[in-house]
């Protein structure tokens, strides 16, 4: 009997320790918007109703990214970006009779989250288009939600190869994607660093494998064939059996395409006290002045990253912006001025649609993105392929010196 | 040679694993229940360890004095984490005692979602770094055969190994661990013979919260961060490892960590780091269907 009641009791606890798992995984996670949603639908419904009365027409514009987790420094500082790229717009006068807003959607590069707030953004008439899910992961959940409700996207960062490839037409990217990626760090890795040996760690997750067999594939296509591979996990803090194999190898670089700064300084905080170093390559979502350089306290000096864009310190039209944003939110990470660029080509499209009678036609604005042709802050001009890809633009290699990131080499797309 | 040097990365887990399931085991043995916060007590203590060491970096005192800066680090989240512990059984358990068996339970998991919401919100739900390499300088490595063990991680293994015989010489020796395996075996019965039950409780509660700040401290020297969630996510793997001893037996408890950080540790350096907890956890299915009550753990008389 007593048996019995215990295994009762385990499995109510088991239960329980799930429940408290999902808890604690969503802090927070409901598609907020910055004015109250209720009524901004009446209001819009509204100024339909009664047609053009000289009365402002409210929009909004989703964001969707990780503002939480693991990823919330990049997610936050997209976000903010989003806002000034919004405020900056209506502040500009282009569309003197529309009032855009920005709706959060906190997705914590969950899935199955970024699923749950897609839902939300797609049914909310007033959405007129979605910046991000910044992470693959994300965007290959929602992406057939977004499709359905025709909510046109613009992703800042999701690179993933298979995102533009299978044939959804609401999905635009203004980063390159991982097949360009991959083999351009090959290349770098192979032409100027002379690698002969190599040792990749992927966290498992879309972004960070699909790079990693890019890597690997392009590697071996070069010639470097003593590669061996590992995964962690997102969770993962203990390094200590996946760096112990990366010792015994000691390859020539140590390619480790994680999308958390935090996580990708401690993994070289850790190979630094195990007593060795060999050169790594972070990936792109790495570039983050404080978790990645400060708070490793010297154990990432010399590390390269990706940049998919140009640094925006480079480009003259991007000075503006880096001093406005950097004296209220003081520094900026590696998607903030994508973010920006992103929320103005969106925009941009929404103009050229325009509004007609308090709407805006989703299926137009998606037409009209198609046919982008606008040049920024990044300092290219910015056109996407049928696909959604970007047309135009390049791989930057970067590296940590001293307290912050210096470019080392630009690879054109071909 | 990376046989050795693995198994050092076993005990340096292992003993992480142990310092937290101490608590887990201890409270259940006595009170029949899973202290759930018990994750949070262990975070705390990594975050006032953070912020002692902050101050001192702050202050530029730190790079003559590691002897003495880590000492501060892991009496001050010793102090807050039995404190902490304290009042959690105080406030949150105490009244219950005598509520049915799930209602410390639910209670228990609204502490530990309170705290961990609350150290999240504060810390914007980031983690904060550890600046290990500046607490502890990396001459101090020790090199044996092949293996390289860093200062942090014979850290961990000697604190946990003072701490854990210590431990058994109180629980086994003492008056008061006398009294507290009297409290475990039946709680009624030792109150009849003059023990102060609730005393003996709050006892247990302090020394695993003190372990637990331990654990803390030591994990964010050993991760090199220390984030709003490690409570819960290591708090699955002791528990775990509290499990596999026989819950509720103390030294069960540290054979059940360092079983599960080896199986987990050699797991990922011979078969693959991909299936690391597949491999853990694989392991403690089959162990537990040969002996369903743990390791050491006693067989529950049937009460009829």
């Amino acid at each position: 009997v007593k048996l019995a009641r215990n295994a009762i009791l385990v499995a109510l606890v088991l239960s329980l320790v799930l429940a408290l798992g999902l808890v604690a995984g969503c802090g927070g996670d409901e598609a907020t918007t910055t004015t109250a949603g209720g009524t901004d639908t009446t209001a819009a419904e509204q100024t339909s109703a009664t047609g053009s009365t000289g009365e402002k027409v409210e929009l909004k514009v989703g964001a969707a990214g990780p503002f939480t987790g693991q990823l919330a420094k990049i997610g936050t500082d997209a976000l903010q970006a989003i806002r000034m790229a919004v405020e900056d717009f209506n502040a500009s006068g282009a569309m003197p009779d529309v009032t855009f807003t920005v709706v959060e959607a906190d997705d914590g590069a969950d899935p199955a989250k970024a699923a749950t707030v897609a839902e939300k953004l797609a049914s909310d008439d007033a959405v007129i288009g979605v910046i991000g899910p910044m992470t693959s992961s994300a965007v290959k959940s929602s992406l057939p939600i977004y499709e359905e409700g025709m909510v046109p996207m613009v992703s800042q960062s999701a690179t993933n190869d298979e995102l533009s490839e299978s044939g959804y037409s609401v999905f635009h990217r203004i980063c390159p994607k991982d097949g360009v990626q991959g083999p351009s760090i090959a290349k770098f890795m192979i032409e100027d660093l002379g690698v002969q040996s190599a040792f990749l760690i992927d966290d498992k997750g879309t972004y960070s494998q699909g790079l990693a067999d890019q890597v690997e594939k392009a590697l071996k296509e070069g010639g470097v064939t003593n590669i061996q591979r590992e995964s962690i996990t997102p969770e993962d803090k203990d390094f200590s059996a996946v760096l112990t194999k990366v010792k015994a190898m000691n390859p020539d670089i140590l390619f480790a395409p994680i999308p958390s700064p935090a996580q990708g300084a401690a993994l070289e905080k850790q190979m630094l006290s195990m007593g060795f170093d060999v050169p790594a390559h972070a990936a792109d979502g790495a570039k983050d002045p404080t978790e990645f350089i400060a708070n490793a306290g010297g154990a990432t000096e010399g590390t390269y990253l990706t940049s998919l864009g140009p640094l925006p310190e480079s480009v003259p039209a991007a000075q503006d912006f880096l001093e406005r944003y950097t004296a209220k939110y003081k520094e900026t990470s590696l998607f903030t001025a994508q973010s920006y660029e992103a929320t103005m080509v969106l925009l941009e499209a929404v103009k050229k649609t325009g509004v007609d009678d308090g709407k805006v036609d989703r299926e137009a604005v998606n037409a009209a993105l198609a046919g982008t042709d606008y040049t920024g802050i990044m300092g290219f001009p910015i056109s996407f392929t049928a696909e959604g890809d970007l047309a135009a633009g390049g791989i930057y290699i970067i590296q940590v010196k001293g307290s912050e990131f210096v470019p080392v080499k630009a690879i054109e797309l071909d | 040679m990376e046989v050795q040097q693995q198994l050092i990365n076993a005990l340096t887990l292992g003993s992480v694993y142990a310092l937290f399931a101490l608590g887990y085991s201890m409270v259940y043995g006595i009170l029949e229940m899973l202290n759930f916060a018990h994750g949070e007590v262990f975070m705390i203590g990594g975050f006032v360890g953070y912020l002692v060491s902050t101050a001192f970096i702050a202050d530029g005192v730190l790079a003559a004095s590691p002897l003495i800066v880590i000492p501060i680090m892991l009496v001050a989240a010793v102090i807050c984490c039995s404190a902490l512990g304290v009042t959690i059984e105080f406030l949150a358990y105490r009244p219950l005692r005598k509520a049915a068996r799930l209602a410390p339970l639910i209670s228990a998991l609204g502490v530990s979602i309170l705290l961990q919401s609350v150290v999240g919100v504060i810390t914007g739900y980031r983690a904060r770094p550890y600046s290990t390499h500046l607490l502890l300088p990396t001459d101090w490595t020790i090199t044996i055969g092949n293996a390289t063990i860093p200062p942090e991680r014979w850290l961990v293994i000697l604190v946990t190994a003072i701490c854990l015989i210590a431990l058994d010489a109180y629980i086994n020796r003492s008056q008061v661990g006398k009294a507290m395996r009297a409290t475990s075996q039946d709680r009624e019965a030792a109150a009849f013979m003059g023990i102060s039950v609730n005393r003996i409780i709050s006892t247990t509660f302090l020394i695993g919260s003190a372990l637990a700040g331990i654990g803390g401290v030591l994990t964010g020297l050993y991760y090199t961060q220390v984030d709003f969630a490690m409570g819960f996510a290591l708090g699955m793997k002791a528990f775990t490892a509290a499990v596999l001893g026989g819950i509720g037996n103390f030294r069960g408890a540290v054979l059940g960590a360092f079983i599960l950080a080896g199986a987990e540790t050699f797991g990922s350096a011979f078969i693959s780091t991909t299936y690391k907890d597949v491999i853990a956890f694989a392991l403690l299915i089959v162990l537990l269907l040969f002996k369903p009550s743990g390791l050491l753990g006693q067989q529950a008389a049937v009460k009829v």
